[in-house]
């Protein structure tokens, strides 16, 4: 009985001590660590590494605990790790946040428990308008953001009829939907396939049979290798230019799809070729630890987390003050590895929407050339429709 | 639709369906025969794809890689069935599915420790990377051609050796009453063996085939062997033919669902519509034949 009141005040003491030490961060990074995206959560992981090695684990000059969460891709289970980083982990402010469907299940959770959210790669139209909220960045990107861009880009090299496709959640209409308005011509199709699909034979059947002028299409991870091989194999590569956006192909996929993404054209926020000391010193360090080019997952990680150090050092430390907290996210004063950054008033990014094509080096590999700016300082369309309280 | 395009689908659907065959021959006679549920069945899949990248990169030869990506899921499957599924014959289904699905979890993590979480690649051999024309206006890959014709022949083979030889007597007799083949003084461990290793064999086959075309990835088996089951199911647990006509039934209907219920219903509705096609066939051919369509009369 005694010991059990011992282990019992012990367990409290320790339970309080760790809620009330201001001077520790307690930063959760909740991403895809398994399943069938996680090869995007993986690159989160690399980034983030990056970062807290650059930082010397030392965010914000504070010292930090990391508790990294598996949302395995998939709601149900982001929801869950989301609600264990609040009760069991407490953390202060989390990162990561892949995917759209994901990230919908797992950001209200934060949000309500109190914590500071810093969305690193998805991002759903809905959180940019009527489902903004004080505590939540989104230092990454709108999703209609990058495919606007590309949208506009084919028309602009004179293609009338093109045909749109996408995975069927959330990104993938936001994201084919955006490509849609900025494309001035004929929209030829609008076709989505389930997640899991990667076998295409029966749309691409129907691709050529439509015959367009151009094809747009939203796939990453697995998806985007099984879509490019079967085009290519299909005999449509170098037939019918295929445009997408910056997660169809990346160094993390080039092994996987080889020369079937060739010449693929594709909008991003950010590319290896940047030219500004962050972003060097950020792709340098990257090849160095990985031996190969970073990809924008774990860009806009590291990203992230260079971001949660200048407003957790704008503040002291003193996490506790969560207004003061707020305004030093706002500022964003850090060194972007995009150059150009601020934020928006829904705390969504203004920035230049970059144009890349896949090439190859001197060497015969695969790499993202940049292309150039397409779009500069780009607001997302939904930002009016945040009442963001003050 | 046209019907140069209509027949194209066709093809494109019939090639589906055989690759949902080479499958559903493993579960339904290991179900049929041997009364186990094998989960892992998706990760011979899987495993097969895997396999054969292997070994094409330490060959640097397709058919090399072929034959001994196929020997390897064959001695694994004869492993697995040793150690791990023998015990199991006499527990019921539950635990099968338990300790089956358990070693789904442990092939997926046993793939990423040994080849990583990215998806990875396995070059089409040369001759069959360009396309064939098979009429006017399609193009066809001529990869697809190639393998559904490999599991065509697969088919008629294991027809062959079902139908007309003493070992595949035993097997169509095991599906039947399969304490009378025991009675009979048939050491039926010995088929339970085999069954197993082929289905293995199949299923591996199964998954070299499709590597190339889709991703090569960390639980790439699961969605497939979900199908599959359906095919089980429709087909009648135990019935090869059944699992024939079930595959190219499931194939063809789900590649014209996700074709013309989009244009039929509009795009939201279509879609969910295609994803139900083979659900709500299977559900129609179970009231209509609660045992699938050619029940074997084991179990």
């Amino acid at each position: 009985m005694y010991g059990r009141l011992c282990i019992a005040t012990f367990a409290a003491a320790a339970l309080w001590s760790g809620g009330a030490g201001a001077q520790e961060l307690r930063l959760g990074l909740l991403t895809a660590l398994s399943g069938q995206l996680s090869v995007a959560g993986a690159e989160q992981k690399r980034g983030f590494d990056i970062a807290v090695e650059q930082l010397g684990g030392k965010i914000g000059g504070l010292t930090t605990e990391i508790i990294v969460a598996d949302d395995k891709g998939d709601p149900g289970e982001a929801a869950q790790a989301a609600n264990r980083l609040i009760d069991r982990d407490k953390v202060q402010i989390v990162t990561g946040l892949p995917f759209s469907h994901t990230m919908m299940a797992s950001v209200r959770p934060l949000l309500n428990g109190g914590a500071f959210v810093v969305g690193a790669n998805a991002g759903p139209s809905t959180l940019a308008g009527e489902g903004c909220h004080p505590n939540l960045f989104v230092s990454s990107f709108h999703n209609d953001q990058w495919d606007i861009a590309v949208g506009e880009y084919m028309s602009a090299k004179g293609h009338k009829r093109a045909y749109f496709m996408g995975m069927d959640y959330q990104a993938g209409w936001e994201h084919t939907k955006a490509a849609i308005r900025g494309f001035k011509g004929e929209k030829v199709a609008e076709v989505y396939t389930p997640i899991k699909q990667l076998d295409f034979s029966a749309e691409l059947t129907q691709l050529r049979a439509a015959n367009p002028d151009a094809v747009y299409v939203f796939y990453f991870a697995s998806s985007a290798v099984a879509f490019a091989r079967q085009y290519a194999q299909a005999g449509l590569l170098g037939r019918i230019p295929l445009y997408s956006m910056g997660a169809f192909s990346d160094p993390t996929l080039f092994p996987a799809q080889g020369d079937s993404v060739l010449g693929v054209v594709m909008s991003e926020s950010w590319n290896h070729q940047l030219d500004n000391p962050a972003n060097k010193r950020f792709v340098e360090a990257y090849r160095a630890k990985f031996n190969r080019d970073p990809t924008g997952f774990a860009a806009r990680q590291y990203d992230a987390v260079m971001l949660i150090d200048s407003a957790v050092r704008a503040v002291k430390g003193n996490l506790t003050d969560q207004d003061a907290l707020r305004a030093a996210f706002r500022k964003a004063d850090y060194q972007s590895v995009r150059g150009k950054f601020r934020f928006n008033t829904n705390h969504f990014p203004i920035q230049d929407i970059t144009v890349e094509e896949v090439a190859k080096n001197e060497k015969g590999q695969l790499y993202s050339k940049l292309i150039g700016v397409a779009i500069n300082d780009q607001m997302d369309p939904d930002y009016q429709k945040c009442k963001m309280p003050k | 639709m046209a019907p140069a395009l209509l027949l194209e689908q066709a093809f494109n659907g019939v090639q589906f369906g055989m690759m949902l065959f080479l499958l559903a021959v493993g579960v339904t006679l290991i179900f049929g025969i041997m009364n186990v549920i094998n989960l892992a069945h998706g990760s011979m899949f899987m495993l097969g794809s895997y396999f054969l990248m292997q070994w094409i990169d330490w060959t640097n030869s397709y058919a090399a890689g072929v034959v001994l990506a196929l020997l390897g899921i064959g001695v694994l499957s004869l492993l697995l069935e040793r150690t791990i599924i023998r015990p199991l014959y006499r527990h019921g289904h539950l635990d099968q599915v338990l300790a089956t699905f358990g070693l789904v979890l442990f092939f997926n993590e046993l793939v990423v420790v040994l080849w990583g979480r990215d998806p990875l690649y396995i070059a089409i051999p040369s001759i069959l990377s360009g396309q064939v024309r098979l009429f006017e206006g399609a193009a066809y890959p001529a990869y697809r051609l190639a393998i559904t014709a490999v599991a065509a022949l697969v088919g008629v083979a294991l027809y062959f050796v079902i139908a007309k030889t003493r070992l595949g007597m035993l097997i169509r007799a095991g599906a039947e009453k399969r304490l009378v083949v025991e009675m009979m003084g048939v050491d039926i461990s010995r088929i339970y063996m085999l069954i197993f290793a082929l289905g293995g064999v199949l299923a591996g086959l199964a998954g070299m085939m499709t590597g190339p075309l889709l991703a090569v990835h960390p639980g790439m088996g699961e969605p497939i062997l979900v199908l599959t089951l359906v095919v089980v199911i429709i087909g009648g647990v135990g019935s090869i033919r059944g699992a024939l006509i079930a595959s190219l039934l499931v194939g063809v209907l789900d590649t014209f669902g996700r074709v013309l219920l989009p244009v039929v219903f509009g795009t939201g509705t279509g879609n969910a519509l295609s994803n139900m096609t083979v659900y709500i066939l299977m559900a129609a051919i179970l009231l209509w034949r609660p045992r699938g369509l050619f029940p074997s009369h084991a179990g």
